[in-house]
C-alpha cells in the first residue's frame, strides 16, 4: 500500500505533510507521558519487524500479492494510535529514502493510511469487541478492517489526485485488501498472542489509565 | 535495558532476520494491491517517479543478486532498530 512518488501533486502532498505535523504533535505528547523506558525496546523491535515483515508479499488472488503492514497491531499493542504514527515515520521515511519503497513527497498520506487509519480503526474495533469475543478474534477483526479501510482511503485520495478514478480505484483496491487483510489479521493475532504469552507486562490492556488520547 | 528487554531484542532480531533470509527466494514477485489498482485503472508506468535516486532501489544490491537482496534487507532492519531505539529515546516519558 505504499504510495510512490508522482501519485499525488505536490500541493495535495502539503495537506498531508500538515496532518502528518499535527499527527506528530500528538505522538510526541503521549510519548511524553506514557512512553517509558521499559516500552522502548518493544517499540523499536515493533519498527524493525514490521520493516522485514513488509518485505515478506504473499500471493493472493487475481495474480496479486500483499504483505502485512501492521499499523492496527502497534496500535492495539500501546493502546495508541500515537505510537503507529511513531513506528511508521520511522519505517517509511527509512523506506523511502534508502530503499524507494514509497514516496518521500507522499509520506504524509501513506502515514496517514497505514499509521492513522489503520491505528484508529484497528485500535478501535479491538476496544469496542474485546470484551465480547476476546482479546485474539478483536484484534484479528481489527487488523482486517484496518487493512480494508487504509485500502478505501488510499483509494480516495488517488482519485482526489485524479491517479485512479474513484470506481475502479476503490473497487480493485477494496477486493484486492479484503484477501491482503486476511494475512494481517494472522499475522497480528500471532504477535499479540506471542507478547501475551511471553512479555504480558508489556501490553496496556489492563492499564487503561496511561492509555494515550484516542 | 534489563535482561528480559534484551531477550526481546534478540529474539526480534532472529526473527528478523530469518525473515530477511527467505522473503528474497519465497516472498511473491506478483504486484500488491495498490501496483494491480494502478493496472487496473491503466495508469500509466511513467506516473510513478523517482524523486532521487536511492541506494538500493527495492531492496536490492544488484551485484549480489539474492544475497545482496537479504543482505540489504538485514541493513534495512539493524538501521529501523536503531532509529526506532533513537526517536523512542528523544521522545520517551519525562519525569
Amino acid at each position: 500500500m505504499h504510495i510512490p512518488d508522482g501519485f499525488i501533486p505536490f500541493w495535495q502532498c502539503a495537506i498531508y505533510y500538515v496532518i502528518l505535523i499535527v499527527a506528530l504533535y500528538f505522538a510526541s505528547k503521549w510519548a511524553r507521558k506514557n512512553l517509558d523506558d521499559k516500552r522502548i525496546p518493544l517499540l523499536a523491535v515493533l519498527a524493525a519487524g514490521i520493516f522485514a515483515i513488509m518485505s515478506m508479499n504473499m500471493p493472493i488472488p487475481f495474480g496479486t500479492s500483499g504483505h502485512m503492514v501492521g499499523g492496527a497491531l502497534v496500535a492495539i499493542i500501546f493502546m495508541a494510535p500515537e505510537a503507529a504514527v511513531i513506528v511508521f515515520t520511522v519505517v517509511l521515511i527509512i523506506q523511502a529514502l534508502v530503499f524507494g519503497d514509497g514516496g518521500i513527497t507522499v509520506l504524509g498520506a501513506n502515514v496517514l493510511n497505514m499509521a492513522i487509519i489503520g491505528g484508529f480503526t484497528g485500535l478501535f474495533t479491538f476496544k469496542v469487541l474485546k470484551d465480547k469475543v476476546g482479546i485474539y478474534i478483536a484484534s484479528g477483526v481489527g487488523a482486517w478492517l484496518a487493512t480494508v479501510l487504509s485500502a478505501l482511503a488510499c483509494a480516495i485520495e488517488m482519485a482526489i489526485a485524479g491517479t485512479f478514478p474513484l470506481t475502479i480505484g476503490v473497487a480493485s483496491m477494496v477486493t484486492y485488501h479484503l484477501f491482503i487483510g486476511i494475512i494481517e489479521a494472522v499475522l497480528t493475532v500471532i504477535v499479540i498472542a506471542a507478547i501475551e504469552k511471553f512479555r504480558p507486562d508489556l501490553l496496556y490492556w489492563d492499564n487503561e489509565k496511561t492509555t494515550g488520547g484516542e | 535495558m534489563d535482561s528480559r528487554d534484551k531477550t526481546l531484542v534478540i529474539v526480534a532480531i532472529i526473527i528478523c532476520v530469518v525473515i530477511c533470509c527467505l522473503s528474497p527466494f519465497i516472498a511473491s514477485g506478483d504486484p500488491d494491491g495498490l501496483e494491480k489498482s494502478a493496472e487496473d485503472a491503466n495508469v500509466a508506468e511513467d506516473v510513478a517517479t523517482e524523486v532521487f535516486a536511492s541506494p538500493f532501489p527495492d531492496y536490492t544490491y544488484e551485484p549480489l543478486a539474492s544475497i545482496g537482496e537479504v543482505g540489504v534487507l538485514i541493513l534495512g532492519v539493524v538501521v529501523t532498530l536503531l532509529c526506532g531505539l533513537g526517536v523512542a529515546t528523544i521522545m520517551k516519558k519525562r519525569s
